[in-house]
């Protein structure tokens, strides 16, 4: 079992003057939470992510990290619906590219990858609400995305397989 | 001095005395570059002091002073612990709501905040909890934070200039000469109050009076709960218990005959205490040994290596050499000297590291006790030396620690601090604040 054999294959991608708005109607209607975004070129330039976007509706003071410490908590914070809609309104109005996920932090390997390395990548992954990102050409600058892999595929494609039958014969 | 002594000791029958000044002088070049750790190269100035025979390993020791360490340690680990509670972030939304969230007010409020958090506790542990808060309330109240962060830098440096435990270099010269914790409280605690007030006055022609934010977002603060922003309750109880027993002790460590590292360990232990009392052993090992971890064990090695380096070029007279010179250019004038050393340790500090300059001039001024009538006689020296290096530390971004800490998080949030746009107005300030000093230190103590 390779990547290319669990991969969901993205026929999604966003380019990157795409708007927000738009990308979150594409990811409700498929229910995904990331979506790569490339270039004219089809070249991967990020990913745009829920995580991201709910990172860009927090104050920036809590971005700040410094070895774990300064703002962990915002329990002293009220609610602020007004402020919130206005927020999200500003947000949905930017391009895409504003709000993607470097590269640094993703993980990326090949469709012909191991069935085992895979799934080390996603659990040494800092941020388990990413994909692994399998791409062609693995070079800086011009990685073509053929296929992501998140925790889901996992669970849909390997664990339920396995199974399908128990649960099959639990029903009847 | 007695370079006699040790002259034979010397490998290849080298002149300690060259040796322990191209030691010297090539370990402070060095940390000066930070193109290598500064603990790295102290570490290695101390060790090659004692290999190349300049000083022994036993004199190395005693030079090393576990006073001043064991109250920066102490302290460290009390820190540590207290800022898991949440207390810095309430006491900063609290004052924010006392002034009705008015611009001006808060940053009035967070300076002062900031400096007492700067005068009992370290001055980066403050700015790296205060700093956020900030950051979020200026961006609630939607104004540029940029005055707020300038103010709070000279808070910390001017805050941690007030108390023997507020600034390492206080803590230097408090161990090395003996002046109390109350010393420091009578002497330069007052001058920081009229020298916050003048940074607060100019800080409000620069920038304060255009200040503006809409009824709403101010409104906004006003909702915040600050009590929410307490995360353990046990914890704070237990830190403000322990941090006034600590005050207490410093306050009465004449009467106690107790000195300050005996009094900062034993509440760094008694709140550790405190604090894992409840849990079980292996919980305990796991946060004993977490808070260690958060101990800046770079700065405490530093100082370790530093003290050797500087006592090689004590001990091979190079000092009091210095000292002698600098007496022959102030013509034995205790005015000048004070003065010229309040200035030098000014502009030296807000160039480079004030630990290292400190820990040089320590022995230095000690060894002019006899050309100016005594050890008693040297006092005002002592407060021109702590006066200039802590308050130094405002004239450049690089000045102090706390100093790039708030410049870093100023980046990460969009709001980048420029070296030379904080000079610009940072240096000038620190000039004037260095001019007050002056005014005191001749009108009280020359």
């Amino acid at each position: 079992m390779t990547a290319q054999s669990i991969m969901t294959s993205p026929a999604l991608t966003l380019s990157s003057n795409d708007k927000v708005l738009d990308a979150l109607l594409l990811m409700s209607k498929h229910h995904i939470h990331n979506l790569p975004v490339v270039d004219d070129q089809g070249c991967f330039l990020g990913l745009f992510g829920m995580k991201r976007l709910i990172q860009s509706l927090l104050p920036n003071a809590i971005k700040l990290k410094h070895h774990g410490l300064t703002l962990t908590n915002l329990e002293f914070m009220t609610d602020d619906p007004d402020g919130l809609v206005q927020d999200l309104k500003a947000v949905g109005g930017h391009p895409v590219k504003d709000f993607i996920v470097e590269e640094k932090s993703l993980c990326f390997c090949q469709p012909d990858t191991p069935f085992y390395e895979l799934l080390n990548l996603l659990y040494q992954c800092s941020d388990h609400s990413l994909p692994v990102l399998i791409v062609e050409n693995n070079h800086q600058h011009s990685k073509r995305v053929v296929g992501m892999v998140s925790a889901w595929d996992i669970l849909d494609k390997v664990a339920l397989q396995v199974f399908k039958p128990e649960c099959g014969q639990g029903k009847s | 001095m007695d370079s006699h002594h040790i002259s034979s000791s010397v490998i290849f029958d080298w002149n300690p005395l060259w040796v322990s000044v191209v030691l010297f002088l090539v370990s402070y070049a060095v940390i000066i570059t930070e193109k290598v750790n500064r603990a790295i190269v102290a570490l290695l100035g101390g060790a090659l002091m004692i290999t190349l025979g300049v000083v022994s390993q036993q004199q190395a020791i005693l030079a090393i002073d576990f006073n001043t360490l064991g109250l920066l340690i102490g302290m460290m680990v009390i820190v540590a612990i207290t800022r898991r509670c949440g207390v810095f972030q309430f006491v900063a939304i609290w004052s924010a709501k006392r002034v009705g969230a008015n611009p001006w007010g808060v940053l009035v409020m967070l300076s002062v905040v900031t400096a007492v958090f700067s005068a009992l506790l370290d001055n980066v542990t403050t700015v790296l909890l205060i700093a956020p808060v900030t950051l979020l309330i200026t961006q609630e109240l939607d104004i540029h934070p940029y005055p707020y962060l300038f103010a709070e830098i000279f808070a910390s440096n001017i805050g941690g200039t007030a108390t023997l435990i507020g600034d390492p270099p206080n803590m230097m010269i408090g161990s090395a000469v003996g002046l109390s914790f109350n010393d420091f409280l009578i002497n330069t605690a007052p001058i920081t109050l009229v020298i916050l007030f003048v940074i607060m006055i100019i800080i409000y022609f620069i920038w304060g009076r255009q200040m503006q934010a809409s009824v709403e977002s101010q409104a906004r603060i006003m909702q915040f709960n600050e009590q929410k922003a307490i995360t353990d309750k046990t914890l704070l109880k237990q830190s403000l218990f322990v941090l006034s027993l600590v005050i207490f002790g410093f306050i009465f460590s004449h009467a106690l005959h107790l000195e300050p590292a005996t009094i900062a360990m034993f509440g760094a232990a008694l709140l550790l205490l405190l604090s894992n009392f409840k849990f079980d052993q292996e919980k305990q090992t796991e946060n004993v040994h977490h808070t260690f971890g958060e101990v800046e064990w770079v700065t405490i090695f530093f100082f370790v290596g530093l003290f050797i380096v500087v006592h090689g070029i004590e001990h091979t007279g190079v000092l009091d050499y210095l000292a002698g010179w600098v007496i022959d250019l102030t013509q034995g004038d205790l005015s000048i000297t004070a003065l010229a050393i309040l200035w030098v340790s000014a502009i030296a500090s807000a160039l480079v590291d004030n630990i290292p300059f400190v820990a040089t001039m320590i022995p230095m001024i000690k060894s002019m006790a006899a050309t100016f009538g005594g050890e008693e006689m040297l006092l005002p020296l002592w407060w021109s030396l702590a006066l200039g290096a802590c308050l130094g530390g405002n004239g450049s971004l690089i000045g102090a620690s706390a100093n790039l800490i708030v410049a870093g998080f100023a980046e990460r949030s969009g709001h980048r601090i420029s070296f030379l746009k904080f000079l610009a107005i940072a240096f000038p300030l620190m000039i004037i604040t260095i001019m007050v000093a002056s005014v005191y230190i001749y009108w009280r103590y020359l």
